[in-house]
């Protein structure tokens, strides 16, 4: 044992406390796994019944609006001779202990050190969002925010094409991934990123549902499968998530609103990306993050008909960015208290009754949140030592223009 | 006559090793003597038994012990003096024991007089009879809990004030409690892995914390969970006088928490105590770091 733990640089505190924490995480799920919840009833377990019924030729059906990547999952659970929800809420429990681990794999990269990084470990398994998501709800977005982490583990290790792989998995299973897209165009504009990696988006999607495709459902219908999911819960133009609709008014102007809060934050990212693309920066570990940040709270906040659970992949954001920074330790404590909030209004069934703490203030307070990571942003790059001069195509003939008179004024004076 | 008597105000005498003046003996007079008399004035709305009154002797009992420890963290008698006074006149103090007949002074004593010990002893093996103490006085609490399985609280505003408090009750019930000892294991960890040097101030600063952050997550928390959080709040403040909020704050929530459970009715929402509850954890918490972070 002694020598394990040299080889690992471990010493018992570490070992114990990851134990610990494991037990724990385990214990919680152990207890919230007998839960039933409304989506379960409505979506999964039919769609599983089916599944087991009819075989791989219910994915020629439309009866499921999600990914079918995800259906693919539910096909290998209906094969299995155990519990669906059991089973079901093993793999996502087995996930977010992947899922924590990648975590505090990404902060030994950015901050390393070993103390921070079992403690990102730890942390994450008690985190309310995530395992109320995979034990209690039986939801499944800790795939696509297991696949967003590890794009970050590439980013931060500058395999781009290896970060794009997943980021293009992460978008097979769920289209919250989009959410944060904008700071990979911030990447490529700064030259971390090929063009040629952004084909693992439709590249993987295309692959993913080519099994469906062969089990007979429309290639179109596959294809659409996103936007027409989005054109369900159409009711609200905020589905029980804390955003600018919570203040305004999320019962009027629904069809108005819809298409119109669409453009409008297609209009406010194409300002951001376009005063973000305006110089060059030095990117950094935490940049990085601080930009996906501040993507995964903008974007939600002001799209229409989101979800509680929306916010999920800020909740996780937000502890890197704390475990990075932790002058901002209170935003992964109002991000999951907010977000824990909504998924609490939903799974109690509050209807249109509004929470203890109403929308609109937590709407108040994301906007806060907003700001502060926005100013963090903005302080980074109005900081000339994380500019880094921009070579146009004038700069560079001018250059080489330069660079060619010296030479010919060289052999002139020769 | 009038320079006589002026004099005797500020005569020093001795009794022991102990010097007072005639002022420090009028107050400890007055102040023990209107303290009898506030509970006095309230006792009647519950039955008065011999455990309501062991605790109200404990109270002043209490009183004097924060006191002892307000002078050993500051060695300034005049502070240890007003923290006496101030506890005989504590409002939640009174209620608890006096009006209420909830007697919680029992466990709390048990809290304080381990702190005590604990700084007094900070450098000595006694430190351990200190923890000892502590570790009793939980124990005393935890008979007296009674878990609820209709509500994830009984009247303090904690965190299920803001997240809602009658879904998944039996549930959460076992979940709070494991991720509490999650953060609990996790500060730990930090502190055995940073080699964290426990001083006196640390030790109040802790205990503030603890009794902040536990009674905000564990299931079940009656009305009165915030009592030890009450008085630690005002030696925090006795030894560092710019966080006059702290126990100011907190002495509000706790009493609205009384009121709520007695009266059924707050003048305040509920959950806008819990968002300063958070606040004053958050305070305490950036508190803890910065006094490791400075060393």
């Amino acid at each position: 044992m002694k020598r394990i733990l040299e080889k690992y640089h471990l010493d018992w505190a570490d070992v114990l406390y990851l134990l610990a924490m494991t037990v724990i995480g385990l214990a919680i799920r152990g207890i919230l796994r007998v839960v039933t919840t409304v989506d379960w009833e409505m979506y999964w377990d039919p769609w599983i019944a089916d599944l087991r019924e009819m075989g791989f030729s219910y994915l020629a059906t439309d009866r499921y609006d999600y990914a079918p990547s995800f259906v693919y999952i539910l096909w290998v659970i209906s094969k299995l001779p155990v519990n669906p929800m059991t089973a079901y809420k093993a793999i996502h429990i087995a996930l977010d202990f992947v899922a924590a681990a990648v975590m505090g794999r990404l902060v030994m990269e950015t901050t390393g050190s070993k103390t921070k990084s079992f403690c990102a470990y730890g942390l994450m398994l008690i985190v309310p969002t995530i395992w109320a998501d995979s034990a209690l709800w039986a939801q499944c977005d800790i795939i696509f925010m297991l696949f967003i982490l590890l794009c970050f583990y590439y980013l931060f290790r500058e395999m781009p094409s290896r970060a794009m792989f997943f980021y293009g998995l992460a978008f097979a299973f769920k289209l919250q991934s989009l959410f944060i897209f904008p700071f990979l165009v911030i990447l490529w504009v700064n030259k971390k990123i090929k063009i040629q990696h952004f084909l693992w988006i439709p590249g993987l999607y295309f692959l993913s549902i080519i099994p469906a495709w062969m089990a007979g459902r429309p290639l179109i219908d596959l294809i659409n499968i996103y936007m027409a999911q989005g054109a369900q819960d159409v009711w609200s133009l905020s589905i029980k998530w804390a955003n600018i609709y919570q203040i305004i008014g999320n019962q009027y102007f629904l069809l108005e609103y819809a298409e119109a809060g669409t453009w409008l934050i297609l209009g406010i990212l194409m300002c951001v990306m376009f005063a973000m693309a305006q110089k060059r920066y030095r990117i950094t570990k935490e940049f990085i993050v601080q930009m996906a940040l501040f993507f995964a709270i903008l974007t939600p906040y002001f799209l229409p008909h989101m979800h509680e659970r929306y916010g999920c992949l800020a909740d996780i954001l937000a502890i890197l960015y704390a475990m990075m920074n932790w002058r901002r330790f209170y935003i992964p404590v109002v991000q999951i208290l907010m977000s824990f909030t909504c998924y609490m209004a939903y799974l109690s069934h509050l209807g249109d009754k509004e929470p203890t703490i109403y929308y609109g203030i937590w709407a108040l307070a994301e906007l806060g949140l907003l700001v502060i990571v926005g100013l963090d942003m903005w302080r980074y790059m109005a900081n000339p030592e994380n500019q880094i001069p921009m070579e146009t195509s004038s700069d560079i003939k001018a250059s080489l223009g330069s660079a060619m008179g010296k030479q010919e004024r060289g052999r002139q004076n020769g | 006559m009038d320079e006589l008597l002026r004099n005797l105000l500020v005569k020093k005498w001795r009794l022991g090793k102990l010097e007072f003046s005639f002022l420090d003996g009028l107050l400890a007079v007055c102040i023990t003597g209107t303290g009898i008399m506030l509970r006095l004035a309230v006792m009647d709305y519950t039955v008065t038994d011999s455990r309501k009154i062991g605790a109200m002797v404990i109270d002043f009992i209490l009183a004097y012990f924060c006191g002892e420890l307000v002078y050993e963290y500051t060695r300034h008698r005049n502070k240890a003096f007003l923290t006496y006074s101030i506890l005989v006149i504590y409002p939640t103090l009174i209620a608890n024991s006096a009006l209420w007949g909830k007697n919680s002074v029992y466990g709390v004593f048990f809290f304080f007089v381990g702190q005590y010990y604990f700084v007094l002893h900070i450098q000595e093996r006694g430190k351990w009879w200190g923890l000892l103490a502590i570790a009793a006085g939980a124990a005393r609490m935890a008979v007296q809990f009674e878990l609820s399985d209709k509500s994830l609280n009984l009247g303090w505003s904690n965190f299920y004030e803001i997240i809602g408090k009658r879904m998944f009750v039996e549930l959460f019930n076992q979940v709070s409690v494991l991720c509490l000892l999650g953060i609990l294991f996790t500060m730990a960890y930090v502190f055995v892995k940073q080699r964290v040097e426990i001083t006196k101030d640390l030790v109040l600063r802790l205990f503030l914390f603890l009794a902040l952050l536990i009674p905000y997550l564990a299931p079940s928390m009656p009305a009165w969970a915030g009592l030890t959080a009450d008085i630690a709040a005002l030696v925090y403040c006795m030894r560092w006088p710019k966080k006059l909020y702290v126990p100011m704050l907190h002495l509000i929530v706790s009493y609205s928490a009384y009121a709520y459970a007695i009266n059924g009715e707050t003048k305040l929402p509920m959950v806008l105590y819990s968002v300063v509850l958070l606040l004053l954890l958050l305070d305490t918490g950036v508190g803890i770091y910065k006094e490791i972070a400075e060393r």
